[in-house]
This record gives C-alpha cells, structure tokens and sequence, in this order.
C-alpha cells in the first residue's frame, strides 16, 4: 500500500480552503442552533429554562473545541488524501489515524460526475463523483482542468473495458 | 417466432377482477355501512360497484396486450393514460413464472419479468399467458443480439458465453438436477428460524398501533389472563409460540413443495409450489454471488442452505431476496452439490484458516465495551431487583457477547482462484460463506487504523450488487496479509 501512496497525487493544495470554510460554515450553522436554545432561554423562566441556556452552552463549545481540532487536522487531512490511476482501476486512499484505501475497477465505472458549488466555483475546483453499479465515492475536489481529463480518462478506459450490467 | 400484440389468456380477467375487487372493497363496505336504513339503496349501491368492478376488469383485459418482438418484449396498456413498455431481451434480469392450481387445467401461467430497473416490482406483470410463453422468450433471449463480451470476464465464463451464440445447439439440456425429498423438507420447514421473524412483525404492528389502541388491547389480554394460574398463562404463551412455529413450517412447506432445481448450461430453473407453482430462471452470468447459510439451529444440525445473490427489484430486505437454491443439506453432502451446480466454483478449502487471537480480543473488546454501558444502564435501573437485573445481564450478554465471538471465529477472506473469492462472516447467530466472482465485485475498500497497522489487521468490505442496491461483504481484524492478498487479486 505504501508503494502507492508514492505513485498517488494529491488533491490541489486550494482544497484546503474549501475544507477550512466547510468547517467553518459548520460551526456558524451549530452556533446558530446554539443562539436559537439561548434565545428560547431567554424567552422563558423556570428551571427548564435553565437547562436551554445549558444546552446552548455546551452546544457552543463543543462545536468550537471540534472545529479547532479539525482546522488543526486538515494539513494532515489534506497529506493523507490521495488517488491514483492507472488503465485498470481508480483507487483513492484517506486518514491518517484511519485508513482508506478504495480501489473501483474501471471496467465497473457506471458514470463520472462533475458537480461544483459556489466555494468550489470561487476556487476553480470540481468534485469528482465515480459512480458504480453499487455505489458511489467521491473526490472531494479537483481543478477543473484536471477534473475533465480525469472524466474523460476514466470514461475512455470504462467504454473499453465495456461491462454487462 | 416474433408475435403479433397479444391478448392474455381470458383467466387473466380473474387476476384484474380480484385487484378491482380489492379497490372497491372498502367504498362497498362504507355504503353498507352508512345506509344501513334502506335495503334498497344498499342493494343498489352493492350491485353498481360490483358492476364497476366487472367493467374495470373487462377494460383493463382488453386494453392490456403483450408482443415479442425480435430484440425486445413490448407491453401496452391503459385507456386514459397509454402506457407502452419496451425490455430489451439483453436486460432481462430474472424471469419468474407463478402458476396457481386453478391455472394448470388450462395450460395457463403467471409470469413476472424482472430487470435492473428500479421500478416497484417488476417491469412486466403478465397475469395469465400459454405455458409455452416462457419457452419462446428463452428461445428469444439466446437469439437476440447479445453484447460484446465482456474482455475482464473470466475464461470460463467468457466461453460460455461464445458458446451461447450458435443456436442449433440444444441448450436446455440439464446438467444438474436436484429434487427435494420430504423428509429434507419438513427439516427445512422445522429448522426455520422464518417464525421469529413473524413474531416480530406482529409486535411491530402492536408497537405501530396508538397508545389508546395498546391500552385497551393490553387490557383485554390483562382482564381475561387475570383470573388465570401462573401455569396456565405459560401454557397459553408457550401454546401460541408453538402455533406459530407450526403455522410458520406449513407456509414453508407449501411454499416449498417439490422444490426441484435444474441447472443447463448456462441458467438455473428452480421450481417449488403446493398451490402456487413458482418456477423461477436465472441465468448464470447474472449471478453477483453465491451464499451458503447457516442460522444457530441448522449448524447445531450440521445442515446448510445455499442462496444465490441476484439483482432483481424486490423490495423485501436484505437476505430475503436471495434466491434459494438449495434449502437444505447434509453440510458433509454440500461439496458435491457445489461441484454439480456450480463448477465455476473452485471446491471450498477443508478448514478456514485458524482465526488470529487478536482477532478475537478485538471483537470482544469492542462487544465488551458496549456490553459493559448497557449492563451499567441496566444496574442503574434495575439495582432493586437483583433476580430480573441478572436476567436482564444474562439476556444482554447473550445478544452481543456471543455473536461478536462468533464473528471473530467466523470471519475469513481469501481468495480461492483467478475468478473466485471466498468471505465467510457472521450475521448475529448466522453463518454466511460466499463465494464472489472477481468481476461482480463493483468496489473493495481496505481500513486499517494507525493502531491496528502496527499489529498487522486490517478490514475489508467487498461491495456488490443485490436486490435493487448493494451489498456490502464486511470482515474486521483479520491479518493484514490475508487481507492484502485479496487485494492484490482484485487489482490484477
């Protein structure tokens, strides 16, 4: 396996921009909900109340404490995620503290989608989802350029590699 | 061969009165209901949706109308809204035929066509066709274009499906045949653990009920058990328990009656019925895998099932859509029988490897864990009643603890030959061996942890195809090396 993480090719170094605001969106989403309990707190008196204040509080900071943890993380998120291609299969390895290694024949590649949000628009990144008869894994984003080649790399081989469904 | 479109067979107005008559049933029964003060009306009211029901039926038979063509079978139906349905031969997933015993006299039965599609049954319902239909389909399906052959196809399987091409050949000559005796039968019927799952559905409902429903029922059952001893109340339990699992092996032995299973050259017939003969076709290359079952109570007797993983579109769950092949056998006989009907398959080695002691310590170490917070919520609740609180324990130590040592004991992955991989596992109190062609494995995915790589584990799950989703064939803590060695097969 080793040998070919040495082969593979990183995600482009702006993914871990797009994965920096993903997690911060996350965490204004959470504060929100956490700002919803301490305002229902604030509308109401009793010793349930309370407990809304208390939920809201743990709510914030648990949010928070992940938040750091995973912003900390992405570098090393961003060194453990690879892929790698060749004329007979697709293969993407991720983590660090729990490895993934998912090899997809090309000859069972169903389709090739390419989907882009604004964040991955402003980054010209393209998500790369491989769809098989069974499932689908995702490349969490490629530039564009490179997204197309790899589409139509992959969809070349997989037409040769023709399959009965 | 190619037909003109074609009316079914006039029984085939029985079919779309009965599903008619289940439409009507309820507005039948509210006019009943509500003008119960003039008989008149009633009557009336009786009579015109019995009408209604006998016109619908007419319309939909004569509206419904069937054709093969050369590459493709063509369905038309509908009055108002014109439906036309168009399955290409090289799509056809499974075909099943159902033949009710009131159809036999006329030489007439049921056929149901099934693709990959994900629609909500399947694709073609014919409700009453000439026996020979399914003959000429199958004649029709080897005729049409097939494919290109797939190049990443095993030799074996590349070659029947060259071999398939010229016509001339007769190839519905079996190969292997296989009937079921009555005493593997009851067996089968008696050994089943299908009455729990009854059970089951039964409380589901009772629990899906409303609360005001669950009263008054719970205190019906209460008021009429009140007055009743101890040992009657158990004898009542154990009576419905036994009543179930009586009824539950009478379904099975229905449904199973002469089960008979034919393998040809390059598809499998099964057939089985005592008032609904179902003969089920499926060919050989549209099998995703091949199971070998073994629940607690079976492996206590040293007996099997074999299944077939397929794609079809049923809904039911999971392992309920595998297809039986083989209901029951002696597991000495199982060698022989899989060399019959499945010479693909290389012969399962004697003995799965030994299982590694760390695999053990993991798997009990994670069930322990769990184990020990439902114990701990359970002490917390229960400290005041020492005796239910240790059978609380005891039960729950036996719902976790023992599958998560079975599935150390049990799980194994190797592969076997250039086409052919083995994966057993456990499945609560289940044993499952498959045994998965490389090319109907859509995608592997290999886990380990920075912990476990140190110590050489690792997981893998083999993703496959099934009913109308996927499969996943999971086995955690086995060796690295084992693991890798499949991996490697995969990729080559």
């Amino acid at each position: 396996m080793t040998a070919q993480i040495d082969k593979a090719t990183k995600l482009p170094k702006s993914i871990k921009v797009i994965w920096r605001i993903k997690e911060l969106i996350g965490l204004g989403i959470t504060l929100i909900i956490a700002g919803v309990l301490e305002f229902i707190h604030f509308m109401t008196s009793g010793t349930a109340s309370l407990w809304w204040q208390r939920s809201a509080l743990i709510l914030a900071l648990l949010g928070v404490v992940v938040t750091i943890f995973t912003l900390i993380l992405i570098e090393y998120r961003w060194n453990f995620w690879t892929y790698y291609i060749d004329d007979r299969q697709v293969e993407l390895h991720n983590g660090y503290f729990f490895r993934k290694q998912i090899v997809i024949p090309i000859a069972r590649v169903q389709n090739v989608t390419l989907k882009q949000g604004p964040i991955l628009r402003w980054k010209a990144l393209q998500k790369v989802i491989i769809v098989t008869a069974a499932g689908s894994d995702v490349i969490d984003g490629l530039q564009t350029a490179q997204a197309d080649n790899l589409k139509v790399l992959i969809m070349t081989l997989a037409r040769e590699a023709k399959n009965d469904i | 061969m190619i037909s003109k479109p074609k009316h079914q067979h006039p029984l085939a107005l029985i079919f779309a009165l009965y599903e008619w008559g289940k439409v009507v049933t309820v507005p039948v029964i509210i006019v009943v209901a509500v003008s119960v003060r003039s008989l008149l009306i009633t009557v009336l009211a009786a009579l015109g949706l019995v009408l209604v029901t006998l016109i619908a039926g007419l319309i939909d038979y004569l509206m419904f109308s069937y054709q093969l063509t050369e590459d493709e079978i063509v369905i038309r139906e509908g009055v108002f809204v014109k439906k036309v349905n168009h399955i290409p031969y090289d799509r056809i997933q499974n075909v099943v035929a159902n033949q009710w015993f009131f159809l036999k006299p006329f030489h007439v039965e049921s056929i149901e066509i099934e693709t990959a599609g994900h629609a909500d049954g399947p694709e073609v319902q014919l409700s009453a066709v000439p026996e020979q239909f399914k003959q000429t389909l199958a004649q029709l399906r080897q005729a049409a274009p097939t494919p290109a052959p797939d190049p990443t196809l095993a030799p074996t399987e590349a070659a029947t499906t060259t071999a398939a091409e010229p016509l001339s050949e007769p190839k519905a000559k079996p190969e292997a045949t296989y009937q079921i005796t009555w005493h593997e039968l009851l067996k089968f019927a008696f050994t089943s653990p299908a009455f729990l799952s009854g059970l089951l559905a039964i409380l589901a409902v009772y629990g899906k009920m409303g609360n005001k429903v669950q009263e008054q029922i719970f205190d019906v059952l209460a008021n009429s058990v009140a007055g009743l001893g101890l040992f009657v109340l158990i004898s009542i339990i154990l009576g419905v328990l036994i009543l179930f699992y009586l009824g539950s092996a009478a379904i099975l032995i229905a449904r199973f009656y002469h089960f008979k299973v034919v393998r040809t050259a390059d598809q499998f017939n099964l057939s089985s019925g005592l008032f609904k003969t179902r003969t089920t076709t499926i060919a050989m290359d549209r099998i995703q895998a091949v199971v070998i079952k073994q629940p607690l109570l079976r492996r206590l007797l040293k007996i099997a099932t074999v299944k077939l993983v397929v794609i079809s579109n049923s809904k039911k769950d999971s392992s309920d859509k595998d297809v039986i092949v083989m209901p029951v056998m002696m597991t000495t006989n199982l060698a022989q029988f899989m060399a019959d009907f499945f010479p693909t398959v290389p012969a399962q080695p004697e003995m799965d490897y030994a299982t590694a002691a760390r695999t053990y310590f993991y798997d009990l170490r994670n069930a322990g864990l769990i184990f020990l917070v439902i114990a701990a919520g359970l002490g917390f609740g229960l400290y005041r009643w020492p005796i239910w609180l240790s059978l609380a324990v005891l039960l729950v130590a036996l719902i976790w603890l023992v599958p998560a040592y079975l599935k150390a004991r049990r799980s194994s992955v190797f592969v076997l030959n250039e086409t052919y991989a083995y994966l057993s596992n456990n499945q609560f109190f289940t044993k499952n061996r498959y045994f998965v062609p490389k090319n109907k494995i859509q995608s592997l995915e290999r886990q380990e942890s920075i912990w476990l790589q140190p110590k050489g584990f690792a997981h893998l799950s083999l993703c496959c195809r099934s009913g109308e989703g996927a499969r996943i064939l999971k086995v955690k803590y086995l060796p690295a090396k084992a693991i890798d060695t499949v991996v490697a097969w995969y990729k080559c």
